[in-house]
């Protein structure tokens, strides 16, 4: 009963976290960003349009989406409190409701990206930019993430690999095989391997990003998807070990927990990063603003 | 080190972009050894056309003043600013007019001699 218990102590830390704590960090971030911006710089790029207050909107909407969300979580809290205190709950049930909480916790981020995206298209106006910036030095993977995370990510990957092999000495019924659960590990690495590549080398969208701005973009970005590279094969590890050690009211602890771990993870990353070069850390503008 | 390219300007890109590689490798921003971005990378920073960087990593790989690696990238070539010094567009102009000049002290008239040198030209690349 102690796995429960952990449980629901863990399942309000995830509503309050990424619905309260998160937004509350986020709509700071994005005023911050906004008030950096020169009026001048707003009122070239977005002709007639009152900037902030749609800014104002776009942060409303965000906050109701999250408020309604985390009152979702709320009851399903307490749906959750009814329904485990009966001996024969079901750890599919609990373990798949947990998941889609958790997707439906990202969706208000989603959201206010795309609100953001129409917002440019709209009204931003194109404005040629006669004068380009760019910094004569190489970027590589290794100027945005250390060796030593890179090298845990591989580690992680043989760990995964090692313990399938292992566990299809020993097959527990609904085990797929080794080859397909490592399949998916490997076309999640070549997936996420690819993303970074592009952001590594991707075209500059947003004229009022500065060159410091978005070499810390691509290192948040980068070092986001080391630490899931890392997190995955280990989290799917100990979701194929409990199932081994026939533990499985364990499941819907251990998912909530990965995804706090994951959050966590992605909130601390800018203090985890390896250092900037010093021009990057110099705040060479490619952009007029700042 | 950061490098503009403007857009307005009647001076080809490709050139502005050369023009500001010799000047860092002669002030001693960039110095031997030192790694350069890949053409795509800094086609994409700069928002300009493959093609164009391509063309001025060729033209300073022709001078010596970079050199490509391989698959390992594009780097400043060891000799790189004693390079910078040499102007190969002078002294191709400075050879021609020495030719120029003894053929029109043998008489030749300045019709003749662009029609040697177009043949020369085309005769060279034939024999290529």
């Amino acid at each position: 009963m102690i796995e429960v218990y952990l449980f629901l102590a863990a399942f309000t830390v995830q509503i309050l976290g990424m619905s309260v704590l998160y937004p509350v960090r986020m709509a700071r971030i994005i005023r911050t960003r906004l008030q950096k911006i020169p009026a001048e710089r707003i009122a070239e790029l977005y002709p007639g349009v009152d900037v902030s207050r749609a800014h104002e909107r776009f942060l409303a909407r965000y906050r109701t989406a999250n408020t309604v969300i985390a009152v979702l979580g709320l009851l399903l809290l307490g749906w959750f409190i009814r329904y485990m205190q009966h001996l024969s709950w079901d750890e599919g049930v609990v373990g798949g409701m947990i998941t889609a909480y958790f997707l439906l916790q990202n969706f208000p981020i989603l959201l206010i990206a795309w609100f953001t995206t129409r917002f440019n298209k709209v009204h931003r106006r194109v404005l040629p930019e006669p004068k380009r910036k760019a910094v004569l030095q190489r970027r590589g993977l290794f100027d945005f993430v250390s060796p030593f995370t890179v090298f845990l990510a591989i580690l992680a990957y043989f760990q995964f690999v090692a313990f399938m092999f292992y566990v299809a000495r020993h097959p527990f019924p609904g085990f797929g095989g080794p080859f397909a659960n490592i399949g998916i590990v490997s076309l999640m690495y070549i997936l996420l391997g690819a993303v970074v590549m592009y952001f590594l080398y991707f075209r500059k969208r947003d004229p009022l990003q500065t060159h410091a701005d978005r070499m810390l973009a691509i290192r948040a970005i980068v070092n986001s998807y080391a630490w899931v590279c890392i997190l995955v094969p280990i989290f799917a590890s100990i979701s194929v070990a409990r199932k081994v050690l026939e533990l499985e009211t364990w499941g819907p602890f251990a998912g909530t927990a990965s995804f706090l771990i994951l959050t966590f993870i992605n909130l601390r990353i800018g203090r985890w990063s390896s250092p900037l070069r010093r021009q990057e850390a110099d705040r060479l503008g490619s952009s007029p603003v700042r | 080190m950061e490098i503009t390219i403007d857009i307005d300007d009647p001076q080809p890109q490709f050139e502005q972009l050369i023009e500001q590689v010799k000047a860092a490798v002669t002030s001693g921003v960039l110095k031997p050894g030192d790694a350069l971005p890949s053409i795509r990378q800094l086609a994409n920073d700069l928002d300009l056309n493959s093609k164009t960087v391509a063309k001025a990593y060729q033209l300073l790989t022709r001078d010596s003043i970079i050199e490509t690696k391989g698959y390992r990238g594009t780097y400043v070539h060891p000799k790189a600013k004693s390079n910078c010094k040499f102007n190969l567009q002078e002294w191709t102009l400075r050879k021609l007019s020495e030719s120029i000049d003894e053929l029109r002290e043998a008489g030749v008239t300045d019709s003749e001699i662009r029609h040697a040198f177009a043949g020369a030209i085309n005769r060279q690349q034939s024999a290529k």
